[in-house]
């Protein structure tokens, strides 16, 4: 995997995460405003429809004293109907008669009639309050309840006592009954020596039919509470059921204090309120529940819930949206900024910054690309500054280099100033002074085509075999004197173009720089190998020695000029020299890997098909 | 309403008192053939009913007599006793005709109990308040139309016409009527219906000869027109329901 794929997935990492925080922190911010809205509306609403309620129901309740008034005022009338008949006046001066309960019956049939409802109740009490007729209508039948049972009625003596009506509500058996009670009294002329002759009682029995009666007056749910029992309700029976354990819970005898309550029937909330039925004396022997519901307020949350449902899944939405959009856009601008950044930090100084981007990331990429024009700039200027000090540091290696050869021609002119000088003395001098100025000459020509950067070839076709047989005879000498044995094995008949000055200096440069290794390191023995081989486009030539090698610090930047071990008496161009050459032949020089000392390899082509390459001259930028 | 309607139904006619004479006939018999006299004869008719205003078709219960023109009051020789059976609060049959003098019992068959009284003319009388099973009788000693009614039971009523002749008939369904053993002589034809105003009735009165083989009356027109119904009191007078006027209150 490539630096930049890995710098790329880096990134990528990167601004997944700032995506997934800008996403999670603004769906997390929506998700709570619209928690919070639901929560005040919820509140708000369920407030607002449970004020609405119970001012609904406190207006009505008034209305539910009004069912009760109308009912009690039904039965007064009932009661006064029969006290004021003649025929019950008959029916009740006679003993026989009154005791009689057909008779009484037919009596109530005829003096009631179409008045008379189901569920109604008729009693005749004496003025003692002994019972001694009692009948309740159920529909078609007039036949005699068998559950009414009752022998006495308090009520009803105290009402024949004061001969005044009476009105509450009593149970019978075990049945609820509104109960208006009437004394029919003789009139003797004197309202004091008026007589009891009976206590006529007219009620209602107050069941589920009632409560459903009530119900459609107040639109509301009507439950009858007797001895802390459920008693009959106008609720359905599942609901019923609820209202009968919440009752036993004392849910609903909070409500007593007169403010309302809410009680949860089946899940279904509804707001109770309570009334009191009251017997003849004002006792409370009961109560009444007004359920109303808060359903009503519940859909209207839900409906409002289900709105703000998909409100929140469309911030969401848009949250991930945007988040995506504004990560995107910064992120894939920050991306591109550490490409490059990652580009420029490995040498590329001409890398292009991307700036298409708005705000602080494109004052970053401006700052971003500032800094590598800055660099650029530096770069140059060390550049420059290190060629300075190089050219320095070569004309002093060159002065020193060339002070030699000038000091032996010097000191060959002075020798043969002497006139005694013979024949022989006198021509070996002039042979050392010309190889003295031939060796400046090249040195100053190797000079010349560095600095030139090219290397202008004279290509011709060659054998291989006699360059390296040239070169090996040059310093055959040199390397002997030192003990270092040399050997090739070049194939005579490989022939190649090249310029045969030029390929023969990149060899002697190569054995110099093994010579004075050898000789640095004071090595006395040792062998240094040329091989030549064929290969399909080209020769390969490997030159290998056992000497000390080259140190690992300098192997990579082995053939740039300058670059050598510390070695005394060089240009320090040989190799770059060896390698501008090479190149210019449209061959590769290299530094193979080796355990002992060091090994070169060269690759020609058999053809010069090349102009010369510019390789890095002193003139090249 | 419907109490003061079913009340208004119950009624009867009591206006004037009823008079066995006077007044010429306006009504033509259709044969009449002068016939030798026998001891005693049939006498037939019909009674057609004009003017009704109830739907019913029923002629029952229209009184026919004849009394004879020289005054003198016939006797049967051995009186009828008659029945009015008090069933379902209702008084069965509904009209029955007597001579006076007869006894009229009246056993109560339901229930409960009642109370047959009679304030009107005829025979006034109050039986009082008797149980189920108990049989009480009255005698019409005195001629006359006596309307009985149940003291605490003001649907139910009767009438017992007291006649002193024994040449009576009462119609039936059809309006048919046979007026049997009545010698042959002159008589003074009388009619009552309980729907008819005393006028009318008086009106349909006249004098007819009955041959010794009877006689044919033909069909004898008895018209409802202006007859109203007006509610009955109980025997003290009053009114039996006093919740019709009673204020406050309203049917639901």
């Amino acid at each position: 995997m490539t630096a930049k794929a890995t710098s790329r997935v880096i990134a990528n990492r990167d601004t997944g995460k700032l995506r997934n925080q800008l996403f999670i922190s603004s769906a997390l911010l929506a998700s709570a405003l619209l928690g919070i809205v639901a929560w005040v509306i919820n509140s708000q609403v369920i407030g607002q429809v449970r004020q609405q309620v119970q001012a609904e129901v406190e207006t009505l309740l008034p209305l539910y004293d009004v069912v009760w008034e109308e009912h009690a005022r039904r039965l007064a009338t009932l009661g006064a109907t029969m006290i004021d008949s003649p025929i019950v006046k008959e029916i009740f001066g006679s003993p026989a008669a009154s005791h009689d309960r057909r008779t009484l019956h037919e009596m109530v049939v005829d003096v009631s009639g179409d008045n008379i409802k189901s569920g109604d109740l008729f009693l005749a009490a004496d003025g003692a309050g002994q019972v001694f007729y009692i009948e309740q209508w159920g529909g078609v039948s007039t036949e005699p309840d068998q559950l009414l049972e009752i022998r006495h009625l308090d009520a009803a003596r105290a009402a024949g006592e004061s001969q005044r009506r009476s009105h509450g509500f009593t149970m019978i058996g075990n049945r609820l009954f509104q109960l208006a009670l009437t004394p029919l009294t003789t009139h003797s002329g004197s309202a004091e020596f008026n007589n009891t002759m009976a206590v006529i009682g007219t009620g209602e029995e107050v069941n589920r039919a009632m409560a459903g009666e009530i119900k459609l007056r107040m639109h509301s749910e009507i439950v009858f509470l007797v001895a802390g029992k459920l008693h009959a309700s106008s609720l359905a029976t599942d609901k019923e059921q609820a209202a009968f354990q919440a009752i036993q819970a004392g849910d609903f005898s909070r409500s007593s204090s007169g403010r309302p309550v809410e009680v949860n029937l089946g899940g279904e909330l509804y707001l109770v309120f309570a009334k009191q039925l009251t017997d003849f004396d004002g006792k409370q022997i009961g109560q009444v529940f007004v359920l109303r519901s808060l359903a009503e307020a519940g859909r209207l949350f839900r409906a409002i819930s289900n709105r703000l449902l998909v409100l929140w899944t469309l911030a969401i939405l848009a949250a991930l949206g945007l988040s995506y959009l504004i990560a995107g856009r910064i992120t894939h601008s920050l991306e591109k900024l550490v490409v490059s950044a990652k580009e420029l930090g490995q040498g590329n100084y001409d890398v292009v910054v991307p700036s298409g981007a708005h705000g602080e990331v494109a004052q970053l990429a401006s700052a971003f690309d500032q800094m590598r024009h800055s660099l650029r700039q530096t770069q140059a200027a060390l550049l420059k500054n290190e060629r300075l000090a190089t050219i320095g540091q070569m004309a002093s290696s060159i002065i020193h280099d060339l002070r030699n050869p000038l000091a032996t021609i010097s000191t060959a002119a002075e020798v043969m100033k002497n006139d005694g000088l013979s024949t022989v003395r006198r021509q070996t001098m002039i042979e050392t002074q010309l190889r003295a100025s031939t060796r400046m000459n090249s040195m100053l020509s190797e000079l010349l085509d560095f600095s030139r950067g090219s290397y202008r070839l004279n290509p011709q076709r060659l054998s291989l075999a006699a360059v390296i047989q040239r070169s090996l005879q040059e310093l055959g000498a040199q390397f002997s004197q030192l003990g270092v044995e040399l050997q090739a094995d070049v194939p005579e008949d490989i022939m190649l173009d090249a310029d045969d000055e030029k390929l023969g200096r990149v060899l002697e440069n190569l054995l110099i720089n093994s010579f004075q290794a050898f000789q640095q390191a004071e090595q006395r023995s040792g062998t240094v190998q040329i091989l030549a081989t064929s290969e399909p486009t080209g020769v390969r030539i490997d030159l290998k020695d056992d000497g000390p090698g080259i140190p690992y610090s300098i192997r990579e930047r082995l053939f740039e000029p300058f670059i050598s071990s510390g070695k005394i008496g060089g240009t320090g161009l040989g190799l770059a020299i060896a390698r501008g050459i090479v190149e210019a032949h449209g061959g590769k020089i290299r530094l193979a890997d080796s355990e002992i000392g060091a090994h070169f390899v060269i690759q020609l082509p058999f053809e010069f098909s090349q102009e010369g390459v510019p390789n890095g001259g002193l003139n090249d930028t | 309403m419907m109490r003061l309607l079913t009340a208004v139904l119950f009624s009867l006619m009591l206006v004037s008192d009823w008079r066995g004479s006077g007044g010429n006939p306006i009504l033509s018999i259709k044969s009449t053939r002068s016939l030798p006299y026998p001891a005693a004869a049939a006498v037939k008719g019909r009674i057609e009913l004009a003017n009704s205003k109830l739907k019913s078709r029923d002629v029952s219960s229209v009184v026919i007599w004849l009394k004879p023109v020289d005054g003198s009051t016939p006797r049967s020789s051995s009186k009828q006793r008659k029945v009015i059976t008090q069933r379902d609060k209702r008084f069965s049959p509904h009209v029955v005709v007597v001579e006076a003098g007869s006894e009229v019992d009246f056993p109560n068959d339901d229930p409960f109990f009642h109370n047959v009284f009679s304030i009107f003319n005829g025979r006034r009388f109050d039986l009082g308040l008797y149980a189920s099973g108990e049989t009480r009788p009255v005698n019409f000693n005195r001629p006359g139309i006596s309307y009985i009614f149940c003291n605490i039971h003001p649907k139910m009523s009767a009438i017992v016409v007291a006649l002193d002749t024994p040449y009576f008939a009462i119609s039936d369904k059809t309006g048919a009527f046979v007026i049997n053993n009545v010698p042959a002589g002159d008589y003074r034809l009388s009619v009552w219906h309980e729907r008819a105003k005393s006028e009318t009735l008086a009106a349909l009165e006249r004098t007819v000869q009955i041959a010794a083989t009877g006689a044919d009356l033909g069909a004898i027109v008895v018209s409802e027109e202006g007859y109203v119904p007006r509610p009955h009191p109980n025997k003290h007078g009053q009114e039996y329901d006093s919740q019709s006027n009673k204020p406050g209150y309203r049917k639901p």
